[in-house]
């Protein structure tokens, strides 16, 4: 009940309304990414690891192990815990090179517009002082679609102006890693 | 005054032009060996007339990212051919024409690697049967211009000849774009606290060391499927040779005649096996040509016997 309570205010906090009715999951033609739930649900965050749980989600989507590992200890590097900030998410992309565009400012919106089309996840600043993961978006609809790593087997839908409050209380900042997106799951079409 | 700003700035936008075109090369090379053995007839012809046009359009530098094919290669670890992929496709100019794994944004299509083993991974290959690694995928782009983007378009082996492959993908795109326009009509349409990731993730480089000549893997599925070879009929054995040989002793027209025949048996069995010919065709009805001409000329020079 507690944890209701506190989800709500948040979600009150940061002045989104996610849409209803709407339910969707990967893989589906409207997201971008394409990560089954029990792999988001690798990136659930209990400490406060918001943009490296977001960028995680991103490195595991494009396969690019230096950022699916972020949050542990392999040989890509010590884990990344606690909150970030645009440096720190330079430094440890830097010291696992990790390529990356980490972007501020007012043109956020056709960067996530650009890797959604392009079939990229974007780890973007959503509600105050958070992190999640961009999971695609549908023009057509103005139906933005997103991952919050708090609640990791759900995928949020957003209209315009909702998503808009999202990313504002947040501040404008998002992380798109520059690597190739997934194919889809191949299948044999008998085409020959 | 007026005409002299006019002037600056038509040669301002004059050399602005120049500089732009010296960025690209003179020649797209990559472009070319995309093509592979292509005509295309350029001028006036019905729309939709039979011609190259759509398969020039597919193997042109991509208009965006969203355009650009998809090339998969799966490995596991431990496998010494995987290793040779990785590296012809560094270096080999063939495999360069069609993806760039060190410029993913000069690269025409969308090149990635994956590992059999990495669980974060599997599931994207649930629908596909690949048994023999290196296996190489090819998908449309995410943008759909040329159908559904899960459609496998080409699925092979390596064999360790990187033009091979590369024509094989070219070859498969140009078949593929050709019956694009009827293919889909019969179809339906927390662990988080622990220190070590939930998976094991694929290692930063794969500790084996193949040796020397490791045998490629046996063919897995063939997308699209290649041609059943039409049987060849084995060569007749020479059996008035051998006769020859054992009756009348050693002569030269019939040595002559069991090495052709060793030769046809050869080249038989290699064409057979899928294997590359030693000789081409010509060069091997010349040698057959020469041989035969010996053998007939040592027959007339041979002494009558009486």
């Amino acid at each position: 009940m507690k944890s209701t309570m506190f989800a709500l205010a948040i979600l009150l906090t940061a002045g989104a309304e996610i849409s209803s009715g709407q339910s969707v999951d990967c893989p589906d033609d409207r997201l971008a990414v394409d990560l089954p739930r029990d792999i988001r649900n690798w990136f659930r965050n209990p400490d406060g690891s918001c943009v490296q749980c977001s960028i995680g989600m991103c490195g595991v989507d494009q396969n690019v192990p230096e950022a699916a590992t972020l949050l542990w200890d392999t040989e890509y590097g010590p884990r990344e815990r606690g909150g970030s900030g645009p440096s720190r998410v330079s430094a440890y992309c830097h010291r696992r090179g990790i390529r990356a565009f980490n972007i501020t400012g007012s043109n956020t919106w056709d960067w996530m517009k650009w890797a959604a089309e392009t079939g990229r996840g974007t780890a973007i600043g959503a509600g105050r002082a958070h992190f999640q993961t961009l999971m695609g978006y549908e023009p057509e609809t103005g139906t933005w679609y997103v991952c919050n790593n708090n609640s990791p087997t759900r995928i949020d839908a957003y209209d315009e102006a909702s998503f808009r409050r999202l990313h504002l209380a947040s501040g404008q900042w998002v992380v798109i890693l520059d690597y190739p997106p997934h194919p889809e799951r191949p299948q044999y079409f008998q085409w020959w | 005054m007026r005409s002299l700003f006019l002037a600056i700035l038509t040669i301002g936008s004059l050399s602005s032009a120049a500089l732009a075109q010296s960025n690209r090369p003179e020649v797209d090379h990559a472009e070319v060996m995309r093509l592979g053995d292509t005509v295309q007839y350029v001028g006036t012809h019905a729309a939709g007339a039979e011609n190259a046009d759509a398969f020039v359009a597919a193997m042109s530098p991509p208009e965006s990212d969203a355009d650009k094919w998809f090339i998969s290669v799966l490995t596991m670890k431990g496998c010494a051919p995987c290793e040779k992929l990785k590296r012809d496709w560094a270096t080999n100019e063939w495999l360069l024409a069609l993806a760039n794994p060190s410029d993913s944004k000069r690269s025409w299509a969308h090149y990635k690697v994956y590992d059999k083993d990495d669980e974060s991974q599997k599931f994207r290959w649930e629908k596909v049967k690949i048994t023999a690694y290196p296996t190489i995928i090819i998908q449309p782009p995410r943008s759909e211009i040329y159908g559904d983007p899960a459609t496998v378009v080409f699925q092979k082996v390596y064999q360790g000849d990187p033009e091979r492959l590369a024509r094989g993908i070219s070859d498969a795109i140009r078949r593929y774009i050709a019956r694009l326009q009827t293919i889909h009509e019969s179809e339906p349409s927390g662990l988080i606290g622990q220190s070590a990731p939930p998976w094991q993730p694929v290692p930063r480089t794969d500790p084996f060391r193949p040796p020397p000549k490791t045998p490629f893997p046996l063919i897995d599925p063939n997308i699209p499927p290649e041609p059943v070879p039409v049987a060849v009929p084995a060569s007749i054995f020479p059996w008035s040779a051998v006769l020859g040989l054992l009756m009348a002793g050693f002569s030269i027209p019939a040595v002559i005649a069991l090495v052709i025949w060793g030769f046809r048996f050869i080249r038989e069995k290699r064409q057979a096996a899928g294997k590359p010919l030693l000789l081409d065709q010509e060069t091997f009805d010349e040698l057959i040509a020469l041989l035969r001409q010996l053998s007939e000329t040592q027959a007339q020079s041979a002494p009558v016997k009486k």
